[in-house]
C-alpha cells in the first residue's frame, strides 16, 4: 500500500479509527508518519477534524490567527502541528478546542488520577521540600541555586509570619 | 499459548509542568534547566542511569531507539533532549520529547497493571517536585490533546503470525477501533518484514480512568490471544508440512548466508519466531530470539563494529553475526 501523504513510498504505519462510528483510515510510510508525529497521536487524523473546524469552513481563517497571550502559538500553528505551545492554551482556545476535544476523545471531562494541587501543600510542606531542594543543589555544589531557593523560604516565612 | 502469543506491556505516562512552554517552544537553555531539574529529583526517587542526547554519539541514540528505549521524537530535541533509564530498565523517562516528561515502563507479558503501579508511583513521587500542567475539567495538559486526561497509553505488543497469514487482520482492527482500541503493525525500519508484531493499545485517553483503560486494552488483548489460538491450530491442521519447511528453511538461510539485508532477516527471524510458537522447530537458543531480531538493525551492527559502514558491508556483518548465532544450534 501507497503513503497517503507523499504517495510514493510503502506506507508501513496503518491506523483505522472509530469514534462514534466515524471511521478514518491513514496510511504512511515511516518517514512520513515520523514527521507528521503520527507515531505518537495515536493515529489521529488532524486534517479530519480540521476539516470540520467552523471557523476554518467558513473562510474566518483570521480568526486562527489569534495568539495565545502567554506562549504566542496561534490556532493556525497548532493546526499546522498538531502541537499547543503550552498549558494557557488550553484556557484561551477554549471555545475552538472543545470541539475538536469532543471528536478525538469521544468525551469531556476527565475522570482519572488527579494531579498534586501544590497550592494545597500547606505551609510546613512546602518549606520542607524547599529545604529537600536546598539539600539537593548543596549536594551538587550548585550554591546559587541554592541561595536563591533559601531566600525564597525566607520570603515565604517572612509572608507566614506577619499573617 | 499465552506466553507466546504476547510479547510485552507498556504504560506511557506524558506529563507537562504547570505555566512552562511545551518542549517545542523552549530554549536550548530552559530545556538544559528542566533536564537537570527533572534528574535531579529522580535521584531521590530510584536509581537510573542518565543520558543527555547531546553528549551521545549517533549510533548509541540510533540504537537506543532501535531497542524503543526512547522514540524518534527525542530526535527533534537533539541538543538537549535527554532520558534517565532504570538500572532494571523497566523505566525509561524522557524529557522534552513532545511533552516535558513522557514516562515509560515496560514488563513482559501481559502485565499492564504492574507496569502501570510502577509507572503510577514515579510519577507521583515526580509530582511532588513539579507542579503539573492539569485541569479538573480536562486532566493532564499535553502538548497534544489526543494525549490529554490521564495522559496514559496503555499498550500491548503482541506476535499475531497465524491472523496474518489468514489474512483476518484488517477485520480485527475495523472490530476492536469500536472498542475504543487501535491495532497497528510494530513500528521502526523493517516494519513491513516483520509483519506478525502488532501493538495494540487504548486509542482515547480522556473520560475514563486509568484502570478502566486498562482493563478494555486486557479484554481486547484476551479476545485476540484466543483468536491467534484458534488460527494457529486450524494453520497448523491445513498446512503442517508447509509451516515445518518454512520455519526450517528460515533456520537454513539465516544459518548459512554471506549476505543478508534487515528486511531479509526479520521475515526470516518471524519465520523462526513462528515456527517456535508452533512447536514446530526447537532450537538452542529460542529464549533469545527477540534479542536477536533488535540486534540485527543498521545501528546495532554498527555499534558492535564500532563505526558507521555502509549498507554492503552491514549487510555481510548481518549475515556473519547470523551465522555464528544460529549455526549447529538445530535440535534434532
Amino acid at each position: 500500500m501507497i503513503c497517503d501523504k507523499c504517495k510514493n513510498k510503502e506506507a508501513t504505519f496503518h491506523s483505522r479509527t472509530n469514534i462514534n462510528g466515524k471511521i478514518t483510515e491513514v496510511h504512511l510510510c515511516d518517514e512520513c508518519a515520523t514527521k507528521t508525529g503520527a507515531y505518537s497521536k495515536s493515529m489521529m487524523d488532524f486534517n479530519n477534524f480540521f476539516n470540520n473546524d467552523p471557523l476554518i469552513s467558513l473562510g474566518m481563517d483570521e480568526l486562527s490567527k489569534e495568539v495565545c497571550d502567554f506562549c504566542g502559538t496561534s490556532f493556525e500553528d497548532f493546526k499546522n502541528s498538531g502541537l499547543l505551545g503550552c498549558d494557557h492554551c488550553y484556557d484561551y482556545f477554549e471555545n475552538k478546542l472543545k470541539d475538536i476535544i469532543e471528536n478525538v476523545q469521544g468525551a469531556n471531562y476527565h475522570v482519572g488520577k488527579t494531579a498534586l494541587d501544590h497550592n494545597q501543600l500547606t505551609y510546613d510542606e512546602k518549606i520542607e521540600d524547599l529545604r529537600e531542594q536546598i539539600n539537593r543543589a548543596v549536594d551538587k555544589e550548585d550554591y546559587e541555586t541554592a541561595a536563591k531557593i533559601k531566600k525564597q523560604i525566607e520570603k515565604m516565612q517572612g509572608e507566614h509570619n506577619g499573617k | 499459548m499465552e506466553s507466546n502469543v504476547i510479547v510485552s506491556s507498556r504504560i506511557r505516562l506524558a506529563r507537562d509542568i504547570k505555566g512552562m512552554p511545551f518542549p517545542h517552544m523552549m530554549s536550548n537553555a530552559d530545556c538544559q534547566k528542566l533536564v537537570d531539574k527533572v534528574f535531579d529529583a529522580l535521584d531521590d526517587i530510584g536509581d537510573f542511569d542518565y543520558f543527555q542526547l547531546g553528549k551521545m554519539n549517533l549510533l548509541n541514540i540510533q540504537m537506543a531507539i532501535e531497542s524503543n528505549d526512547i522514540s524518534k521524537e527525542l530526535l527533534k530535541n537533539s541538543e538537549t533532549g535527554a532520558y534517565a533509564k532504570s538500572i532494571d530498565e523497566t523505566v525509561t523517562i524522557m524529557v522534552c520529547e513532545e511533552d516535558h516528561i513522557r514516562l515509560q515502563c515496560i514488563m513482559p507479558g501481559l502485565s499492564l497493571r504492574k507496569a502501570y503501579d510502577i509507572a503510577n508511583d514515579i510519577d507521583s513521587e515526580l509530582n511532588k517536585s513539579f507542579e503539573y500542567a492539569f485541569s479538573s475539567k480536562l486532566g493532564y495538559l499535553t502538548a497534544c490533546p489526543t494525549n490529554i486526561g490521564t495522559g496514559m497509553r496503555a499498550s500491548v505488543m503482541m506476535f499475531l503470525p497465524a491472523l496474518t497469514i489468514a489474512g483476518s487482520i484488517d477485520d480485527i482492527i475495523a472490530t476492536i477501533s469500536k472498542m475504543g482500541i487501535v491495532l497497528r503493525g510494530s513500528r521502526g525500519e523493517g516494519s513491513k518484514a516483520s509483519e506478525f508484531m502488532y501493538q495494540l493499545s487504548n486509542e482515547i485517553t480522556l473520560g475514563k480512568t486509568e484502570d478502566e483503560i486498562i482493563t478494555m486494552v486486557e479484554n481486547a488483548v484476551l479476545k485476540l490471544v484466543d483468536l491467534e489460538t484458534n488460527a494457529r491450530k486450524e494453520l497448523l491442521e491445513k498446512n503442517y508440512d508447509m509451516l515445518v519447511d518454512k520455519c526450517h528453511r528460515a533456520y537454513g538461510i539465516l544459518s548459512n548466508s554471506y549476505i543478508m539485508s534487515t528486511d531479509e532477516a526479520q521475515k526470516l527471524l518471524s519465520d523462526i519466531k513462528l515456527g517456535l510458537a508452533l512447536g514446530l522447530i526447537k532450537i538452542k537458543n529460542a529464549d533469545s530470539i527477540d534479542d536477536i531480531c533488535d540486534s540485527i538493525k543498521p545501528y546495532h551492527i554498527m555499534g558492535r563494529y564500532g563505526k558507521n559502514i555502509d549498507s554492503e558491508t552491514r549487510d555481510k556483518c548481518r549475515a556473519k553475526y547470523l551465522h555464528n548465532i544460529f549455526a549447529n544450534t538445530l535440535i534434532e
